[in-house]
Formats: C-alpha cells, structure tokens, sequence
C-alpha cells in the first residue's frame, strides 16, 4: 500500500500495510475523536471551534476508508483496543471508552460512510453523560438513532441471573393417553341427530373455509387502508385523546379518582406552558370551567381544587413564568392562541398583564400580551375601570388601554384623572384612549391635555380633538396658536396644532390664519416665523374655502421660499379637494 | 440454566439492514430496466453501475454475500431486511423472480464484475421452465461466464434457518429478561414505587430486535404461559405479538418500540386492582367485575406517575385506557366526548385477545386451542377486533398458530413450532411430531414440514386433520417450542 493519510494533524508517515504509520493514524484518530466529543459538549455547532475538530475528524476517516475497510474496536475500560493496541481516549471516568463500557458496550465498528453520521454519534455520547440514571442510558440512545455506519455489541447486564426457560425435547412426560387419543380420533367421523338435522362435526375438525387464502392475506386495498390509518394515526393529537379521556373519568369519577385527576392536571399545566402549548393549557381549563359550571359533578373538596388551579395559574409568579418564556424566545405563541389561554384566567392575573403590555423589555410581549389579554378583561370591565387608579403607572397604564381598545364608556373620568399623573407614558395611553372613546365627556377631558408638559401628549390631543371635529376646543386650540408658547414648539407640534384648529375652526379660523400668514407684528411690523407662517398656510389650505384660498394668494411671491413652498403645497391641496 | 457473567454480546446497530435494504432497491431498479431497454442503454447501465457499488461497500465490509429468501423475508448474511409498507412492491417482486425459478439463495462472491451481475439479472428475466425451474436455471448460469454467483434451491434457506439454535436462544434470553423486568415494574406500580424506566426501555427495544431479526423465534416465546405469573409473562407476550404485528404493518423501528412500550403496559391498571379480584378463581360477582372494568382508566391514571413516561408517550397511555373500548367503542370505559380507537390500541386489543383467549386462567380452566380462538376473533364481530388486524395476526400466526397441538391425517399426534413460510400454505405449518401413528411417544420428536409432497403420490405427505387440546394429553406445548 502507498500514500499517506495525512489530514492535518494526524499522522502523515508512508502507511506500509498494517504498520506503524497506521497504528498512529489510527491513534491520532481516536484523539482526534475524544476531543472532538469535547469539543460538541462545550461549544454550539456554528463554532468555528468545533466546526474545525468535525472537520479534521471526517476528512481523518475519509483517508482511512482508503486503506481499511472498518475500524473494528474492542471497549476496554481504559481504552479502546485496536489490532492488539490499548488506545487511551481521555482518561479516568470522563473518556469515551469508558463511558462505552460503563454502559455495557464492548465493541463498536466504524464503516464506510460513518462520517455522514458523525455528529449524530457525538450527540448521543454527550447526551448520554447528561443523563440521571432512571431514564436512558447510551444503549437505549444508541439504539433510536439507528446507525447503518455505526454499529456496536452490548453485555447485556439486564439479563444477569435471569433464569432462561428450557425446552424438552424428550416424549412427552407422561406419555401419550392412547384412550384419549382414540377418542379424539374417533370423534372425527360427524354424527347426525337425526332427520335432517346438519351433521355434528368435531370441535377442532379442519373446515374447507379455513383454507380460503383471501382471508388471510391483505390485499393491495388493505395495505393501502392500512397504510393511510398509519398516517392519520401519527396525525392525530394525542394529548388531547388523553386530556378528552381524563375528562371522561372526572365526570364520572369517584372523589377519590376526581382528585387523582385535577392533581395530574395540575401536574400537566406547567408542562403545556413550558412547551408553549398553550391552546391545550387552554382547553384543560376550558373543561374544567365547564364542568365546575355544572355543579353537580365535582364534590366541595374537588370543586375546590379546581378552583385554587385557577387562582394559582392567575398568580404573578406564574403568568411571569409565562410572559418570561416569551420573552425569551423559549415559546412563541400566536396571538389567537394566548388570548385563549388568557381568557380562561382570573382577574388576578390582569394587573400583571396590563404591566407586562406596557413595560416590558420585549417588543414580543409587548405587541402580543396587550390585544392578548382583551378577551379576560371584556369579562371584568369593572376591574380595568378600577385599574385605573393603580398606583402602579404601568398596570394603569394598561388599563387605560385595555378601556380605550374595549370603548368602555365609563372609563372616560378613570382616564381623565390619568392626565394628572407624573409619568408621560401614563398619560399618553390615556390620552389615546380617550381619543378612541370617542364620547362627549372624553373630549372634555382631553382639552387638558393640550397644555400638557409633554410635546407626545399635548401632539396627540391636539391630533385627537382634530380628527374627532370636537368643536368645543376651538379657543383652547386658537389661544395655543396665539401664544407663546407654540412658538418655540417643533414643526411637528405646530403642525399638529394648527391642522386641528384648522378642522374644528373652519371658516371661523380664516382671520387668525390669515394675521398669522399675512400679517406683521411687532414694533417693526415684522412677519412671523417662516415655520409659524407655513403652518397657518397649511391650515388654510385644509379649510379650502374661497377666503382661505384668497389668503393663501395674497402669499404667493411671498420672498420667503420655505412659505413660498408652503402656500404653493396648500394651493395645490386645495384644488386638489375643490 | 441461569445467565452468569459471560452474558453474551448482542449486536445492535443497523448497518446490515440498511445495506440489504439498498442492495435490492438496487437490483429492482437494475431488473425493471433491463426489462424495458437494451442493455447499451445509458440508464441500464447507471443501473448496473449502482448495483455494482453497492455489492462492493457490502463485500467490502462483510466479504462475502448470502442473500437468502424465506417466506416473505429476504435475508443478508443472517440480518432480516424488514419488509414493510415502504418497500413491499420491490421486495415482493424480486421474491417473485427468484421464486419462479426455484431460488431461495444468492451467493456472491468478492470480486465479481458488473457484466457478471447483468447477466445474472437477465437470466432472472427469462421465463422459468415448467418443469425444472431451479435445476435449468442453475444450468444456464453455469453456462454463462458468470463465475461468482451461484445459487440454492428453495428450502435450502428456509432449513437453515428453522434451525437457528443461536437465534432462539437469543429470542429466550431476551423472553426471559422481560418477563423479569416486567415483574419489577408491575410491582413496583403496585407498591407505589419509583421504576426504572431504562430497564423498561431496554427490554422493549431488545423485543423490536429480536422480533426484526428472527420474528418466528420471538413468536414461539409466546407460547410459554406461565400460570403463576400470568399478569408478567402476558404482559411480555402482548408486547411480541403487537410488535410482530406492528412491524407486518409497516411500522417503523421507533414506532415498533412505542406500540411495545404501550403493549407492555396494557394492563397495568390490575396492579391498582385488589389481586384477589384481579385472581379470583371462579366467576366474579358485579361488582367484582365492574371494579375490572376500571382497570383501563387506573391505567391511564398509573402512567401518568411514571417519571419520565408522561413526557414520552400518550399513545402508551391511550393503548391502557382504550384496550377494552372495541373498534365501535361499545366496550369500555365508556365514552362521553367523541373518540376513535386508536390503531395502536387496536393492536394491542387484538394481541391481548390473542393471547388471553389460549391462556388458562381461573376462569378459563381450559383455554380453546390456538386456531378456535383466531377463528372466534374473526368470525365474531361482537368481540369488536378491528378485522383487518385479525387478518394480519392471522398472517402472522398461521391459521393454525405456534403452539396448536394436532392431529394429522396418518394419525400421529404433532405440535407445530413455526408457521408455514409460504404465505400461500399458512394451513401447512412446521411441526414436531410427538407420537406415531400407534400412538407411542417418539423418544426424540421430529420436525415435520407438511408443505413437503410425497413424490409418489404428488399430494403433501401429511395434513392436519383436527386440532386437539394439549391438556388432555398432559403436554405442555412450550417444551416443544422453546
């Protein structure tokens, strides 16, 4: 044999038959094939670390198949014996060879291809060694994964002082009744018992039917019936075959058995959340909810069980485990889903939903919890009313928009008295839900809002009492445009200012536009702002009557371009719209 | 005999399988089109190429290829390739092949060339002749250059492998260790006590092994009943005979295991039951009965505190609960929201009928014979076995079952110890002969294949002609088998 197998680090000595070189590659191999364990057990498979061991490891047996066409070895405790040689892979308790033989393996045989099923192999070694011992085992892991590269021999240590059971193959102990026999053979001939009666045939007597072969074999047909009910079977969802039969039994059940079984429910629910399977968490208390509804099923004791498995999922604690796993990406449910879940909660739970909605770190959370939990406060208006008042701005937050998502008239005093609150954010939600209220009482509210110390709230209340035509607030609207303090505001808040007195003032509001665009003022009768100028151009242009449109004329050539540019666009706007 | 400390090696792994699989994918594919193109043709020879490459990697790793065919199962070098729903056609049409000319073995040897392996295929291709399928087929491959591949006649293989001495002590020891384990755990169950799901685990897979590998000797397994411990070794024996059916089905190795583990633990609600009830000799009051019939629901409710269990398996646990349910759900428990049987629990109610039915019990002093109660289970549908899969454990069983003792028509007293490996002749078994025509004991019963024709007369040499009930004769069947 010529040709070397180098692969890197692995030996690059001539291989001269089953010589030295060989047993060193062989050796480098193995190494390479412990550490490369370690290397899967300390880093993820996208590290280049471990990307670099699988790597060599594969192109290592790459090379060998070249020169052998197995790797035959026997498991020793402290190591791996190849073609006579012991070879250490690790050492002590934590190498590979001896968690191998720990387990009962005493050899394995790598083949032709096994790098395809490499990191498969490397899987269920470092699986194994996380095992507790009453689970699996790494012959039990082996065995799933059904290696065709990979194959190993076990010591069966289950089997240990087992007694086998033996045949005899000698005459049967007694020997043979010869009176029984001569009966029985006798008792082939049918008797008749009389007249036309059909002939009595010996019990056990072959029938001609019996050789009907179609009935024993199946068919094309039936193999393809069967072949679908295979795939209808790994279809179904058994977990709700199982929760649908537990719930058969709590029907009809004993105490005894009735607390058995809520005690397994309340063993499962965590188990369904862990996993994000929400919408079984779901029907587990949708049954419950129903049955307890019933009142004549579950005895005080068990109706009180059920009772507290409701009060318990509803708990901060455990709805923060929740919002926790979605917060980390650990589950991702759908929006129908955790709304359906949240539904079958208790109010408790809302307080810590509404903060979640409203604070937390994950826009996840954020974008889902809120609309999520609509349907559990739709059953307790009263309780977001009374949310309101939380001390906690956040919960109140969330109340506030649980109550504008819900048009819970009765929030409107709740959501004004929010404007008062400390916090913007608080008051922002408030202030768009009074918006989304829409009602008379609301509107009154949210005028306050318009000198508030935020430019968000004091924006959106502006933009609210707009759009909403709340006529009303006018002068809170014209006296702000004449103020002072509009003027130092950004282009943004101007805007927001004047587009709205521009919608509730009508034509009511030409002459202040008009003065602002046109005007002078001051001592020098100088104009105003060039930004205070195009936002009065804008809201003539949104009126769009004759007189606005004559104002924005009279502005035309004004020198100044970015007011220029303004009556040109408002100009524009208003054909556009006459 | 006790296991000591050289317990024997059991192979695991694969890899043969896997092999033998492709290797008649192979030769299928190479066959169909050398049937529709001329040998220069380009995919013919992509064909043969394939062929060729896989004979290598096999001779390669295994030196030497013995491709034996017995019954509907093909053989590589003594690893079973499963024949399932996946691959049936190929499978069924090479048997076919090789069955019309009398093959039952192909032996190839290392070396051979891609020409020797084409020509091979066609004279496979050929009509057989009518009279001496084997005997002009072997000729015509002597002729040709084909130098290293050779073949046997039907039976050849069959022969060898009945007799596998090695193959039924492995399908013993594994039958052993089972019923141990099921022991511990049942007990366990029944004194509250943790189980060691590992050692569950193992013997089910260590069953799908064996039941993959050599199906007939795990089958005769079944036949052992032990009275005392009836709930451990029935327990064992439903998880054979549903995984037999299972893997007749098609069911893959992972789903093999999962319909043993739920076989195995079918009846595990009788440990939840008083055992005196659960043993009562003679006939049970109402009451006693109805507390029975909860064993299914305290099944479910059990296997929901095995740790480790619940996570795995529902279908485990819906195969306890819906054993006794029958394919129209008029069994029990009875049902309050809308449900199907599912085809786990089928099965597992098939092979617990199977198996209960042919077992002495209390209440059945004198169990029917084998072939009385697969007749019942098919013909009576009030028992509510679903009936396709009472066809296939007839399939499996043989119209007369491992087990049945019988009569045959030169009145010698026989048991039978396999079923017939022809799929057509599953009423001619393999039995051993227990007594001659006079009656007197043989000193060393003899296997008998009763497929085999008397040549002088062209009609089988024995027949059955009644089956008959063992305790009569004070014989115990299992003796025979194991």
């Amino acid at each position: 044999m010529s040709g070397s197998l180098d692969t890197g680090t692995l030996s690059t000595r001539p291989v001269d038959g089953v010589g030295e070189s060989l047993h060193a590659f062989v050796r480098d191999l193995l190494g390479l094939f412990g550490k490369t364990v370690r290397a899967y057990q300390m880093y993820s498979v996208n590290n280049p670390v471990y990307e670099r061991f699988v790597g060599r490891l594969r192109s290592g047996f790459e090379a060998l198949w070249r020169h052998v066409p197995s790797l035959h070895l026997v498991v020793e405790e402290a190591g791996f014996r190849w073609e006579g040689e012991l070879i250490a892979v690790g050492e002590g308790r934590d190498s590979v060879p001896f968690q191998f033989y720990k387990d009962g393996v005493r050899y394995i045989t790598f083949l032709p291809g096994f790098e395809e099923e490499l990191e498969r192999l490397l899987d269920v070694i470092v699986r194994s060694r996380r095992l507790q011992t009453e689970e699996d085992d790494l012959v039990t892991l082996l065995w799933e994964q059904e290696f065709s590269a990979f194959q190993y021999g076990y010591v069966d240590v289950l089997a240990d002082g087992v007694e086998l059971p033996e045949g005899n193959d000698g005459p049967p102990g007694g020997g043979i009744s010869l009176e029984v026999l001569a009966d029985d053979i006798g008792s082939l001939e049918p008797s008749f018992e009389g007249g036309d009666s059909e002939p009595v045939v010996a019990a056990g007597t072959i029938r001609r039917e019996d050789f009907f072969e179609t009935l024993y074999f199946l068919d094309p047909d039936e193999l393809d019936r069967l072949r679908q009910e295979l795939d209808d079977e790994w279809a179904r969802d058994m977990r709700e075959e199982v929760l649908r039969a537990l719930f058969d039994r709590l029907e009809d059940g004993s105490p005894a058995r009735q607390t058995e079984i809520l005690d397994i429910l309340r063993q499962l629910l965590p188990v369904f959340l862990a996993r994000g399977d929400l919408a079984s968490a779901a029907m587990v208390l949708q049954e419950l909810e129903e049955i307890m509804r019933r009142g004549d099923v579950l005895g005080a004791e068990q109706h009180e069980r059920a009772d507290a498995l409701f009060d318990e999922l509803s708990k901060p604690a455990v709805i923060g485990q929740l919002l926790q796993a979605i917060e980390d990406g650990a589950i991702a449910p759908d929006r129908e889903t955790l709304a359906l879940f949240l539904s079958w909660l208790r109010p408790a739970a809302l307080p810590v939903l509404f903060r979640a909605a409203e604070r937390s770190n994950s826009a996840v959370v954020r974008a889902r919890v809120g609309p999520a939990c609509d349907r559990l406060a739709a059953q307790h208006p009263d309780l977001v009313i009374a949310l309101l008042e939380s001390d906690d701005d956040a919960v109140a937050a969330g109340a506030a928009r649980a109550a504008g998502r819900l048009r819970l008239p009765e929030a409107a005093r709740g959501l004004i008295r929010l404007l008062t609150r400390r916090d913007a954010a608080t008051r922002l939600v408030a202030v768009e839900s009074l918006i989304a209220l829409h009602d008379a009482q609301a509107m009154e509210g949210l005028q306050k809002a318009l000198d508030d110390e935020n430019r968000e709230v004091r924006i959106a209340a502006a933009r609210g009492l707009g759009a909403l035509r709340y006529a009303p607030a006018r002068k809170s609207l014209e006296k702000a445009i004449a103020g002072k303090a509009l003027r130092d505001a950004d282009l943004t808040e101007k805007l927001a200012f004047f587009e709205a007195y521009a919608d509730l003032g009508g034509a009511d509001a030409i002459t202040l536009l008009d003065t602002l665009l046109n005007g002078r003022t001051g001592i020098l009768g100088r104009r105003h702002s060039s930004e205070l100028r195009a936002c009065a151009a804008t809201a003539l242009g949104r009126i769009g009557t004759p007189a606005a449109r004559a104002c924005l004329e009279r502005a035309g050539s004004d020198p100044d371009t970015i007011v220029r540019s303004a009556v040109a666009r408002a100009l524009r706007r208003e054909g556009a719209t006459s | 005999m006790r296991q000591g400390a050289g317990a024997p090696i059991v192979a695991g792994g694969t890899a043969l399988q896997t092999m033998g699989r492709e290797l008649l994918t192979v030769a299928y594919a190479a066959a169909q089109s050398l049937k529709l193109y001329p040998i220069e043709n380009a995919t013919v020879q992509n064909t043969l190429a394939e062929f060729e490459r896989v004979v290598r990697r096999i001779l390669d790793v295994e030196r030497a290829i013995e491709l034996r065919l017995v019954g509907d199962f093909f053989f590589l070098n003594d690893a079973r390739l499963r024949l399932d729903l996946s691959n049936y056609h190929t499978f069924s049409f090479l048997a076919g092949v090789l069955g019309r000319h009398g093959i039952g073995v192909v032996n190839i040897e290392p070396g051979v060339f891609r020409e020797e392996l084409a020509i091979f295929l066609s004279l496979l291709l050929f009509d057989p002749d009518p009279e001496d399928p084997f005997g002009k087929f072997e000729g015509r491959l002597a002729d040709s250059p084909v130098q290293r591949i050779t073949v046997g006649p039907v039976g050849q293989g069959a022969a060898r492998f009945a007799d596998d001495e090695e193959a039924r002590k492995a399908a013993r020891r594994t039958y052993a260790q089972s019923v141990h384990i099921a022991r511990e755990v049942l007990t366990d169950i029944r004194l509250g006590r943790a189980v060691n799901l590992r050692r569950v685990k193992r013997a089910v897979q260590s069953i799908v092994d064996q039941v993959l590998n050599n199906e007939q000797a795990m089958l005769g397994m079944t036949t052992l009943r032990d009275y005392d411990e009836y709930t451990f070794t029935h327990s064992v024996n439903v998880c054979i005979l549903s995984v037999i059916l299972g893997q007749r089905l098609g069911l893959s190795k992972l789903q093999l295991y999962e319909l043993g583990m739920a076989a195995l633990f079918h009846d595990i609600g009788k440990m939840r039951i008083d055992p005196a009830i659960v043993n009562k000799a003679g006939s049970l009051t109402e009451e006693e009965f109805a507390q029975i019939m909860e064993h299914p629901t305290e099944g479910l409710l059990a296997l929901f505190s095995i740790q480790g269990l619940a996570e795995t398996s529902y279908r485990v646990m819906l195969a306890a609960y819906e054993h006794h349910m029958k394919a129209d759900l008029s069994g029990y428990p009875q049902n309050r929201r809308p449900r199907k049987q599912s085809l786990f629990s089928r099965i597992v109610a098939v092979a617990d009928g199977f198996d209960a039915g042919t077992s002495k019990r209390s209440y059945q002093p004198m169990p029917p014979t084998p072939d009385a109660v697969l007749r019942t289970m098919r013909d009576d549908p009030t028992l509510g076995y679903d009936p396709l899969l009472v066809k296939a454990l007839l399939n499996v069983t043989g119209i007369y079952p491992v087990g049945t003792l019988v009569i045959l028509d030169t009145f010698e007293l026989a048991v039978v110890v396999a079923p017939s490996t022809d799929p057509r002749r599953l009423h001619q078994p393999r039995v051993k002969i227990l007594a001659d025509p006079f009656g007197l004991p043989l000193a060393r019963p003899i296997v008998a294949d009763l497929t085999e024709i008397d040549p002088a007369t062209g009609y089988p040499k024995r027949t059955i002609i009644k089956t008959t009930d063992p305790e009569k004769y004070g014989i115990r069947v299992a003796d025979y088998i194991v």
